[in-house]
């Protein structure tokens, strides 16, 4: 394989992997991938940007452990509630009452973005590796 | 067309297609975008370094383009860390840088390709803080 080739290669590669860390954790904070048998010591609140809309929600275990949860879950949730659910299952147990997971817009649509913008990068790369024509 | 303006002409492609789908699939997130375009664009200034060394320089861009991602993660970590550091939000700006770098990657270094980029640069880097903080 040819020296620049590989280099495109090696760019590539790294998109992928910031393309499974966006798509990993927006994934995560639907607690979907998560085991959670524990009881909430506080849900915190930390504003970003844009108050309201990107807000980051923090959900604080008694046995000291943090969980970065979608609004739309940790809404549900205030301190001293149990939560139980097992990893892959959609639904949130919280005192025993069920709560449905799902999802979040984030996560969704990063399951389309981030493919297309790795064929992108993988358009312009092959652009850009075709030979170079000398004009005289 | 000339190389420098066909590589920028593709270059412009490759970033805004994907800042399309980003606007499109967040729009109530413009911060999304907003990383994405910044990253591109503080890739962009970095990288017209490397372009204005004559030939092609791969491995130099892909460098330069780690660089730009290492600059970015200490940024996250630092000045733009707010409610907390997002993995999310460096992710997408690292996309960003990777699509420039690809863009660059086999492309032949000149003064004229590295201007255009100086230009570029500030112009997703304009549009990339309208975006992360309007």
């Amino acid at each position: 394989m040819r020296s620049p080739s590989r280099a495109a290669g090696a760019l590539l590669a790294i998109g992928v992997a910031f393309a499974l860390l966006a798509l990993g954790a927006t994934i995560s904070r639907s607690l979907i991938p998560h085991e959670i048998d524990g009881t909430v010591a506080a849900v915190e609140v930390r504003r970003e940007k844009h108050p309201g809309v990107d807000d980051v929600w923090l959900v604080h275990f008694d046995d000291g452990r943090r969980l970065h949860a979608d609004a739309d879950v940790a809404r549900h949730l205030s301190a001293d509630v149990a939560l139980a659910k097992a990893v892959g299952e959609t639904q949130l147990r919280v005192d025993d009452a069920p709560v449905d997971l799902a999802l979040s817009r984030d996560a969704v649509g990063m399951l389309w973005v981030l493919p297309l913008t790795l064929l992108s990068a993988a358009a312009a790369a092959a652009s850009s590796l075709r030979p170079i024509r000398l004009h005289r | 067309v000339t190389p420098p303006l066909r590589t920028l002409a593709v270059l412009a492609g490759a970033v805004l297609v994907p800042a399309v789908a980003f606007g499109v699939a967040f729009a109530d997130r413009t911060d999304y975008v907003g990383h994405y375009l910044a990253g591109a664009g503080g890739t962009a200034l970095v990288l017209a370094v490397v372009a204005a060394l004559p030939g092609r320089r791969s491995w130099l861009v892909v460098a330069g383009t780690v660089a730009a991602i290492v600059a970015g993660v200490g940024t996250e970590l630092t000045v733009f860390r707010l409610a907390i550091f997002d993995p999310v939000d460096l992710a997408n700006q690292s996309l960003g840088a990777v699509v420039v770098g690809a863009a660059l990657v086999g492309a032949p270094g000149s003064r004229r390709l590295a201007a255009g980029l100086v230009v570029v640069a500030l112009g997703l880097l304009a549009a990339g803080f309208r975006y992360a903080f309007a």
